[in-house]
């Protein structure tokens, strides 16, 4: 750049300036996180009929996020969290905002730290088994919101928490595997750039 | 600043416009934001049925006058109606009547467990608490409704500017709501190719049987399929100058009004109230 143009650029006024954006936030990567967390809520439709209820998917592109070797960590935090709380939001958040919330961040920081590590160091069956481990933790971890959100005891609450686990281990199997050989079908083509 | 790009900034719609817009009449975000912190803090706090009754009537007013439907309302409960009575049973049997502060509370009609670890009575008090978590349980999630359903969007992207969250999460929060209907009919066509290649109804996903088996042949193609879309739109969000300006326009503003005040005022007025009878007189507890 000559001495003319950077004071031809020094003269236009700050407002105006061009500056393109070189952060996190890359139109790639807010495109393939806005479609990703559409296909949460849709699958937040696709249930599992079980005989203790009906979990649903919304978290396989959550997993499969976390799977895909050369995509950031915060995609896949930012995919949980914000695809928990639109597939919350349209079966009218159940056990309310402040809970989902909670949940979708807990949620987000297993799936991105520990599930990722797992998959990275050791492979896709540790992630498997880093993500029941998971449903297992978030049941019992559940009573401490429930008592804080609703003013249950903890009896009470650590009960409900314990009949949650068959159909959150269900789902998150489900969830992980699925995940699993997506990003496997994926991971060497040119769509996962 | 110049005039364009502060008009830019304020967005094209002024004060007259704002004005004449139905949806910023009434109680806005800010209002509702009030309303839902409130309910939440008196669902938290609060254990004594007729007051979280008194809560829950009120607040089911408000949303229907709002515009909303009540069958959405139901159908947002129905799913839940296993976890309804799981949580009633529960929070019922455990309760300890000895506890409660109300005489009439105490009444215990059967023990069914007594040892040292765990204790499970049927009990007027239990029962009323049981009906209180009961009505917590809806008076969050319809708080929830209320304050989702009844705001516009942009006026939710709108919030999250003024809270100075990131641009991008409220772009991509609109897109994604944006496909949702796309990616829906999506699933309707993989499953039609599927079932027109022979694959049988029954492994579909969410079919009763082999329910698990139908899941992976529906979600990868679906994965792959919004990859594409991804990098489609990752382009044409490129050419239109994505991300080459500092500040992001927005059409909405943070609309607050009188009504907005209104809550907010009568919302601290009523957390403090109830928290004085509370410490003072043990309103709201059984």
């Amino acid at each position: 750049m000559t001495s003319n143009d950077a004071q031809a650029v020094d003269e236009v006024p700050q407002e105006a300036r061009i500056v393109r954006s070189t952060g996190f936030f890359t139109p790639i990567r807010i495109s393939r996180m806005a479609v990703l967390i559409a296909l949460s809520v849709v699958g937040a439709f696709v249930k599992i009929p079980t005989p203790i209820g009906s979990p649903a998917l919304d978290s396989v592109p959550a997993y499969f996020a976390t799977m895909m070797k050369k995509w950031d960590w915060k995609e896949a935090a930012i995919i949980a969290v914000l695809a928990r709380l639109l597939a919350a939001a349209t079966e009218g958040f159940p056990l309310g905002l402040p809970v989902q919330v909670a949940l979708g961040i807990g949620n987000a920081s297993w799936v991105a730290v520990v599930v990722r590590i797992a998959r990275l160091r050791f492979g896709y069956i540790a992630a498997i088994v880093a993500t029941l481990v998971w449903a297992v933790v978030i049941s019992l971890a559940s009573p401490a919101m429930l008592m804080f959100a609703l003013g249950l005891d903890f009896q009470s609450a650590f009960a409900l928490g314990l009949t949650g686990i068959p159909a959150l281990l269900i789902a998150a199997g489900i969830a992980v595997v699925v995940g699993a050989a997506a990003a496997r079908a994926v991971q060497n083509t040119p769509l996962s750039k | 600043m110049t005039a364009v790009a502060e008009q830019t900034n304020r967005g094209v719609r002024g004060p007259v416009e704002d004005e004449f817009d139905p949806r910023t009449r009434g109680i806005g975000l800010v209002g509702k934001l009030a309303v839902f912190i409130v309910i939440s803090v008196v669902a938290a706090a609060a254990t004594e049925p007729i007051l979280l009754g008194a809560v829950f009537v009120g607040l089911l007013l408000l949303t229907l006058s709002t515009g909303l439907k009540p069958k959405t309302v139901l159908g947002a409960i129905k799913p839940i109606a296993p976890v309804v009575v799981i949580l009633f049973v529960f929070s019922s049997l455990f309760y300890k009547p000895a506890t409660a502060r109300q005489d009439f509370a105490h009444t215990v009609f059967a023990n069914l467990v007594q040892t040292d670890f765990i204790t499970l009575t049927i009990s007027a008090g239990g029962l009323l608490f049981g009906l209180g978590i009961v009505i917590k349980l809806l008076l969050v999630m319809i708080v929830s409704i209320y304050l989702i359903s009844t705001t516009p969007t942009e006026q939710l992207l709108a919030g999250l500017q003024a809270i100075k969250v990131p641009n991008a999460i409220g772009l991509m929060m609109s897109m994604a709501v944006r496909f949702i209907p796309t990616m829906s009919s999506e699933v309707a066509t993989i499953k039609d190719a599927q079932r027109a290649r022979g694959a049988g109804s029954s492994r579909q996903a969410g079919q009763r049987r082999q329910p698990v088996q139908g899941t992976l042949p529906l979600f990868v193609p679906m994965i792959v399929t919004s990859m594409r879309r991804a990098d489609t739109m990752a382009m044409s969000m490129v050419s239109r100058g994505y991300g080459f300006t500092k500040e992001r326009t927005i059409m909405a503003r943070l609309h607050v009004g009188f009504w907005d005040y209104l809550a907010v005022g009568l919302g601290v007025v009523a957390t403090v109230l109830f928290f004085l009878g509370r410490a003072s007189l043990g309103f709201g507890i059984l």
